[in-house]
């Protein structure tokens, strides 16, 4: 467990340096000086030179990329925008729950929609349902999720007046109209059901094919045999080696999805993190790149770690070694 | 995998298909023979051509109707966007990015709806000598583009980064798979950990930063022939798209390195890089050619997501993306503006797909369920 632990950290410690290098390296190769940026459009050279010494993009790229760890590390600080020198952090902090509850509304919404519909095409493959369910798994991996998103908000939105087609409310802080878990949810509605196609498709395909799988073993065979009823074989020997896999992917396509979940974010104008890393990245802001980039790495790690403790909850086979 | 409907089961009764004479050459015994009277007469045995690897290959993926409508409809795609989009031009007499005030309406400055005559007279002079010019799906937006013409134009640029950029990741990641499968040690220690490393990247952000900090130094190169920005997305796309492969390959190899025919290759004293050439890389064709189809897909989704957001395809090169950018703002009066490419995007990749799953149970036929 020792061993397992310390296995951990170094890989977290390692991945996060690597992420966050290569995105440093990545900005130096940006042709436009972000002092220019700040400056304004009437500045002279010598103030682009103060803005850069300001801004310390004067400096080598390594200095710069040791300052931000010094200041991440030891401060817990992600220091401060470029484009408007809000902190880093008070931005990704606000970014990080739009993201965040889109990510796993979207989650509960395609587990909800791909367990049974999986399950139950792999029960009677071949079937009226497993024909039109593998149907649906090819048109969601085909279509793209941005077009998707503009259907269902034309559709859904405008036409039928349903929900509103764009925006976002805070779960809490009911100050103004919008604000609440009602209107929350009523905002996220059409952005769950957007972003949760793709995934369903994805996940219904692997779980019939697990299920599938794990029927044919011989440990099935036997648990029938030996009189076990249906239920009970189906929910011990089957869906709990079947869902093996799942959790793993589960946990890996949501921690990357908390980086990332840029289309669906655009297409709705939700504000946050993947929309938050596109304004920085058209506006040479840095710091609020590198903050999404870290806010997405320890994500990713985090939930390794969270995959790694349930897989061996599930499957007492699994020692952590 | 797939819903394998009627070809699935036409495709089951192997055995029967196998019929007399095989059965009798391959000497299964007079039982069997006396059970097929019906054809050819005993003693009169024809003798079995061998069927070769592709040849099985083929004949299975012939009876996949749906992966075969895939093919097809690709052949389609390539044959409209390379050939029949400049024929398209030339019999409409416009480009796909030549600006028509005509293609908006005067009135409201939106886009003209679909099968519209406009007229070309303040540019007669650049496009001909038509007095009018039919838009067969409108205007594009404010600039009066063809919208059909940039449907047709916007395919070439999806199939160059698409194909492009698989070919980029699947080179390097056959390169670097077959390298540290085969020579194992340190090398294959480093590219392992630098796969794993790389796909926990949140690698869409790395995407995205690194098309728009190189796309401004690299959109220019066009080769002559490319569209403005493909090279860009190419690079990009297959800087990270090899690490995929990269894995295949390399667990293949690693099974593969110990088997008996490699082994006697390496008694016979064949160098390193024949093993690999004449030995390794033929048994990696098919997962090869599957994962392929299935990355074009891929592909195809990734470049028009960037040039939706606007760092993938610069204006004025049409591509898939930036329609379906256009398409929101138009929402009231053209509301097809977003169904037209995504409508392209989505049967596109669906096509890349059921190739991909039909040549996977064509290679495999273990694979199908």
């Amino acid at each position: 467990m020792v061993r397992y632990l310390a296995r951990r950290v170094i890989w977290a410690a390692v991945l996060f340096i690597a992420v966050t290098l290569v995105a440093y390296v990545l900005f130096f190769l940006i042709p436009n000086d972000p002092a220019k940026l700040v400056a304004g459009k009437a500045a002279t050279d010598a103030d682009v030179k103060r803005a850069a010494h300001f801004l310390g993009t004067d400096r080598p790229f390594y200095v710069q990329y040791a300052k931000f760890l010094d200041r991440l590390v030891i401060h817990q600080n992600l220091g401060f925008s470029f484009a408007n020198r809000q902190s880093v952090n008070s931005i990704v902090g606000n970014a990080a729950p739009v993201t965040a509850s889109l990510v796993f509304g979207g989650a509960i919404f395609w587990m909800l929609l791909a367990l049974p519909i999986g399950i139950l095409s792999a029960l009677r493959p071949r079937s009226l349902l497993d024909r039109a369910s593998m149907t649906f798994v090819l048109i969601g991996i085909s279509a793209h999720p941005i077009w998707i998103g503009l259907i269902f908000a034309y559709f859904f939105g405008f036409k039928l007046g349903w929900t509103p087609i764009t925006g976002y409310c805070d779960f809490i802080n009911p100050s103004t109209d919008c604000g609440g878990p009602v209107q929350w949810a009523y905002h996220l509605v059409l952005p769950w059901a957007t972003f949760a196609i793709l995934f369903a498709a994805l996940y219904v395909r692997m779980i019939r094919a697990n299920v599938l799988d794990t029927m044919n073993e011989d440990y099935v065979r036997t648990a029938r045999s030996k009189g076990a009823p249906e239920h009970l074989v189906l929910r011990s020997h089957i869906l709990r080696n079947a869902m093996l896999p799942v959790v793993t992917m589960l946990g890996m396509d949501i921690s990357l999805a908390l980086g990332g979940a840029v289309f669906t974010e655009t297409v709705y104008s939700l504000p946050g993190l993947g929309k938050t890393a596109i304004f920085g990245l058209n506006n040479n802001d840095i710091p609020t790149v590198e903050g999404v980039i870290v806010f997405a790495t320890l994500a990713i790690i985090v939930f390794n770690l969270v995959v790694d403790l349930l897989y061996a909850w599930i499957d007492p086979r699994i020692r952590l070694t | 995998m797939r819903q394998h409907c009627a070809c699935r089961i036409s495709a089951t009764p192997m055995a029967t298909e196998q019929h007399s004479p095989e059965i009798l050459s391959s000497g299964a015994g007079l039982a069997a023979a006396v059970a097929i009277e019906t054809g050819t007469e005993l003693g009169e045995l024809q003798p079995v051509r061998a069927r070769g690897y592709w040849e099985q290959v083929w004949r299975r993926f012939r009876r996949d109707k749906v992966a075969i409508g895939g093919g097809l409809f690709i052949i389609f795609l390539f044959l409209s966007a390379f050939a029949g989009a400049p024929i398209a031009a030339r019999l409409l007499g416009h480009g796909p990015n030549d600006l028509f005030a005509g293609g908006t309406n005067p009135q409201t400055l939106l886009p003209v709806g679909p099968w519209t005559h406009v007229s070309t007279v303040p540019y007669a002079g650049a496009v001909g000598h038509f007095p009018h010019t039919l838009f067969l799906l409108g205007g594009d937006g404010q600039l009066g583009r063809d919208e059909f013409l940039r449907l047709l134009y916007g395919a070439q640029v999806s199939l160059e980064v698409a194909i492009g950029a698989t070919l980029l990741s699947m080179l390097i990641g056959v390169v670097m798979g077959s390298i540290a499968g085969y020579h194992g040690g340190w090398i294959d220690t480093i590219v392992s950990r630098v796969t794993e490393i790389v796909m926990a990247f949140p690698l869409l952000l790395f995407i995205i930063a690194l098309a728009s900090t190189v796309g401004d130094r690299l959109d220019n190169i066009t080769l002559g022939f490319l569209g403005k920005g493909v090279v860009t997305l190419v690079l990009v796309l297959g800087f990270f798209g090899w690490f995929y492969p990269a894995r295949i390959v390399r667990a293949q190899v690693l099974s593969l390195r110990e088997k008996e025919f490699i082994e006697a290759a390496r008694m016979v004293g064949a160098s390193d890089l024949r093993i690999v050439r004449s030995h390794l890389l033929p048994h990696l064709v098919a997962p090869i050619i599957v994962l392929s189809s299935i990355t074009v897909a891929q592909f195809i989704l990734l470049e028009a997501g960037l040039s939706f957001l606007g760092i993938g395809i610069k204006q004025p090169t049409a591509s898939w993306g930036s329609l379906l950018s256009d398409g929101p703002t138009y929402y009231l009066t053209q509301p097809w503006l977003m169904v037209w490419p995504g409508l392209a995007i989505l049967f596109t990749t669906l096509a890349f797909n059921l190739l991909g799953d039909g040549l996977r149970d064509a290679f495999d036929p273990r694979s199908a369920h």
